[in-house]
């Protein structure tokens, strides 16, 4: 057992629309304090997962649960610890910024003396202050987005789902709104869906890539930047040996010709091979022109990923 | 508690909305007319009444012509005050805020349906000025125009709740005015026709048009199983409206 339950604990969650299963055995936690990334492409199922979490739809088979409360057995409890920004933000266009998040906190239990503290504190959070008072339907793109998150954490809730919170923004109201996510996750467990790879890289303490409905994997952002992880490298030699040689050098698993005299290395990741490949070139002469160590990227896994499983449904 | 916060939203929302206002004021305006012209139709029969010892009072003879009437009008103009509140809601995307805050479907349903009854009571008490204004000349029959106003809200909320259920089926606001146009309409042939075949017809096929129910509210009586259909209908279809909204979590 862990020492503190998880914020989001789903396990099994399966979801059919007729015939077709939208989402397949998909388990998912969020800790406090962490930001997971729901990566996948459009149409892989995370919508209908994030739906799901949030009590929008009901699983066709699984559990959730909200902070240890089951989602389906007690939701009342369960809603009061979550907040949700639909793809679309849930926005009424007649009201005034300030009376939407006065509402929406009603409708998640704020009483009412403190529904226009809650307000003003998630519009001074979200950067809404200046537009408190415009109808909604009057407002930009960006300012709408960020009333859609300002209205999923009015009620200051444990755990926030966003999906695709940056979709159509432009590049300055993104660095926003990434800042802004940033700041949430720090006292929020947050998880967000996107299909943008930078956002999960410049977001995410966690990674969890959908495709067709199952997650194909779960795991730490951290194996994506930790310099300790490389398990390839390329380097380039002025006279390249013949593979033998190379394949002489402990931790050496494999040799890849790329262009005459470019070379990839693949490497036990827990030795020192680099090292080792610069000291043999410098004994025997090879000439080390260049050296750089190829991390195993995130967009590299997603397309073996997403792409190994087409090529296997296509064949 | 959650159901005001619901209701509350929905009367201000309706009443922002410039569709309310036209048709509060386009409901008035013909009702109103209507009014205007019993009245100077009873002022040329009264002397003859008068004349002929006795005769129905105004009231009585105001009473089911104006609320005959304003039943009419108003089953156009309410498909138009209830096509928008779920659907609207959907075509909108708003509904994911409702359905993922921590309140049921019931407490959804029942406070839109709280929100539609403010408008409908406004609708009904601009209907009541019409005869309650005669008061500054005349005495009026305080019980049988009581009754008459009564039976006016009751039909307005059978025939509000059935709109509510009907936009709750789909997206589209003028497919949801336009169903309940059309039913409510064709209950009211069904029982016009069923007039015409004489019994057991009349009575069968017009049991469940709202508009059968509300005559005895016109004629002074109180007719107990009149009331009981009224909250029987409305009732009906709010479930149906809770079953239709829990069924989309379940169905998608």
């Amino acid at each position: 057992m862990p020492e503190t339950t998880p914020l989001i604990d789903a396990t099994g969650l399966c979801r059919d629309y007729g015939a077709l299963r939208a989402v397949d055995d998909v388990d998912l936690r969020l800790e406090r304090g962490e930001i997971v990334g729901l990566l996948g492409q459009n149409g892989a199922g995370k919508t209908s997962t994030m739906d799901m979490l949030c009590g929008v739809l009901a699983p066709t088979a699984g559990a959730i649960a909200i902070d240890g409360v089951d989602l389906l057995e007690s939701p009342r409890t369960a809603k009061r610890a979550l907040g949700y920004l639909a793809e679309h933000p849930p926005l009424y266009p007649d009201m005034s910024v300030r009376g939407y998040l006065a509402f929406a906190a009603a409708l998640h239990g704020v009483p009412r003396a403190g529904r226009g503290d809650a307000s003003d504190r998630v519009m001074s959070l979200c950067g809404l202050k200046d537009v408190a008072h415009r109808l909604i339907g009057n407002l930009s793109k960006g300012y709408r987005q960020r009333v859609g998150i300002a209205q999923a954490i009015v009620h200051d809730p444990a755990a926030i789902v966003l999906d695709e919170p940056t979709v159509g923004l432009d590049p300055i109201q993104i660095r926003a709104i990434r800042g802004l996510i940033a700041d949430l996750g720090r006292e929020h467990g947050i998880i967000l869906s996107t299909h943008i790879l930078p956002e999960v890289q410049a977001l995410c303490s966690r990674v969890a890539i959908m495709h067709h409905g199952r997650i194909l994997h779960g795991g730490p952002m951290s194996a994506f930047t930790d310099d300790t992880a490389v398990d390839r490298i390329t380097v380039t030699l002025r006279r390249a040996p013949v593979d033998s040689e190379l394949h002489a050098i402990e931790g050496i698993t494999g040799v890849e010709h790329l262009a005459p005299g470019r070379l990839r290395l693949t490497l036990d990741p827990t030795r020192d091979v680099p090292e080792r490949v610069a000291e043999a070139a410098v004994h025997a002469g090879w000439g080390l022109l260049e050296m750089t160590p190829d991390r195993a990227s995130l967009e590299q896994l997603f397309v073996e990923l997403t792409t190994a499983d087409t090529a296997e449904a296509s064949a | 508690m959650t159901i005001l916060t619901i209701a509350g939203r929905e009367l201000a929302g309706l009443f922002r909305s410039p569709t309310a206002w036209v048709v509060l004021a386009g409901a008035q305006l013909v009702t109103g007319f209507i009014f205007l012209l019993h009245l100077e139709s009873y002022l040329q029969v009264q002397p003859k009444l008068i004349g002929s010892g006795g005769g129905p009072g105004v009231t009585a003879f105001l009473a089911p012509r104006l609320y005959g009437a304003a039943a009419m009008i108003h089953l156009f103009a309410i498909p138009l005050l209830t096509m928008q509140l779920i659907a609207g809601e959907r075509r909108q995307g708003t509904l994911p805020l409702l359905l993922g805050a921590p309140v049921s479907t019931l407490e959804i349903i029942l406070g839109k349906f709280l929100g539609l009854l403010g408008i409908l009571l406004a609708m009904v008490a601009l209907t009541a000025l019409m005869p309650l204004s005669l008061t500054l000349f005349t005495d009026l029959d305080g019980g049988a125009l009581a009754l008459a106003i009564t039976g006016h809200f009751l039909f307005v909320t059978g025939a509000g709740a059935l709109g509510l259920w009907l936009s709750t089926l789909t997206r589209e606001p003028t497919i949801a005015a336009t169903a309940t146009l059309g039913i409510l309409l064709a209950l009211l042939l069904l029982g016009e026709w069923g007039g015409t075949l004489g019994s057991p017809w009349s009575g069968l096929l017009g049991w469940p048009a709202p508009a059968t129910h509300l005559d005895p509210f016109l004629t002074g009586l109180f007719d107990s199983a009149a009331a009981v259909f009224f909250v029987l209908f409305a009732g009906l279809f709010v479930t149906l409206a809770v079953r239709r909204l829990d069924n989309d979590r379940l169905q998608g």
